[in-house]
């Protein structure tokens, strides 16, 4: 017995054979193709170097905001420690420099503070000793001597 | 019953080997020449492919040019270890053809039963091919697609699943629904 064809399946054949009347090939849409193809592709660079720039731009202003809001020093407290008699120096009330000398087998760690810059624990007294901490150096002791700007 | 002639739907691209293809395609991704005449292969098929979903020869000719200008954009991303080529460029031309089925339905809302249409065929009981149309384009656009690619290109459910980005399950049971619903929509109109 014969399956009855679906309508629909009939009416799908004949839009299959439908095509596009007239011809298809448009001269001046292959034309604007080939124009926009080179519009399209040199305005990328353009688009990177301003990408690049507005990087730039952003790391420079970061970078001078962080200065700005103490980041420097902040940074520097992640390696260096002051403490006096094992009681730590706050880090960020820091106003001095220190000077690494080394000298074959001796190194010397000197801290030059300002007068009054640092609040030291009672009792400290000029020539007392300063343990510093550097980050990829061992611990070494140092004599402290406060001297005036 | 009369035989009806199928036309090779996907036009003179089914010829083309497929080597030349992927050479053609590298070049058109960096010399225009090359991208005008991968226009000139494929303008046939997917004017036709359009054509047959929309039935406007207008908005083909404009959705056609849509399409050739994503075409354009998106080629540098395009890797021929992916769909084939033909099917990456159906892919494309059948998004441009849903987005343009969705803005219709959006703006003309009259239900199809309402739009005076002449039955030619009424009298040998068959369904006339304007009227199938029509409904074909009144239901949603996922299940435009996938008639249109499986009935009127004549894909595979295989094919229509790697065009769709859908899984084959998914293709056939949307084919399913689809045809459940078009039944439905020109026995309203009855």
């Amino acid at each position: 017995m014969q399956h009855p064809i679906d309508p629909i399946d009939n009416a799908f054949e004949s839009l299959k054979g439908r095509a596009m009347p007239g011809d298809a090939y448009n001269p001046q849409l292959k034309e604007r193709l080939m124009r926009e193809f080179n519009t399209n592709r040199s305005e990328k660079h353009p688009r990177r170097r301003m990408i690049l720039a507005a990087a730039l731009a952003f790391v420079l202003l970061g970078g001078a905001g962080f200065a700005a809001a103490g980041g420097v020093d902040m940074v520097k407290s992640w390696f260096i420690t002051i403490e006096v008699d094992g009681e730590p120096i706050a880090v960020e009330e820091f106003e001095g420099n220190i000077t690494i000398e080394e000298d074959g087998e001796i190194t010397t760690v000197t801290v030059d503070l300002p007068e009054g810059a640092v609040d030291l624990p009672e009792g400290v007294v000029e020539g007392q000793t300063v343990t510093v901490h550097l980050s990829d150096v061992p611990q070494t002791e140092a004599k402290s001597s406060e001297k005036d700007e | 019953m009369s035989v009806v002639p199928i036309q090779t739907c996907l036009g003179d691209a089914d010829i083309v080997p497929k080597e030349h293809e992927c050479d053609l395609v590298e070049r058109a991704k960096r010399d225009p020449a090359a991208f005008g005449e991968l226009y000139s292969r494929y303008c046939r098929m997917l004017s036709d492919q359009v054509f047959r979903r929309t039935g406007d020869v207008h908005v083909t000719e404009d959705l056609v040019a849509d399409v050739f200008l994503q075409v354009l954009k998106a080629l540098p991303r395009y890797r021929h270890d992916g769909i084939p080529f033909r099917f990456w460029l159906l892919r494309i031309a059948t998004n441009a053809v849903n987005h343009w089925a969705r803005r219709r339905r959006r703006r003309w809302f009259l239900p199809l039963a309402d739009e005076p249409i002449a039955d030619s065929t009424a009298s040998s009981g068959g369904i006339d091919e304007e009227r199938v149309q029509r409904a074909l384009l009144s239901l949603p656009p996922k299940f435009q697609a996938v008639l249109s690619l499986y009935h009127l290109e004549g894909l595979s459910v295989k094919e229509t699943s790697a065009v769709l980005g859908c899984r084959e399950g998914t293709v056939r049971s949307r084919l399913t629904r689809a045809r459940t619903a078009l039944r439905e929509k020109l026995n309203e109109r009855r």
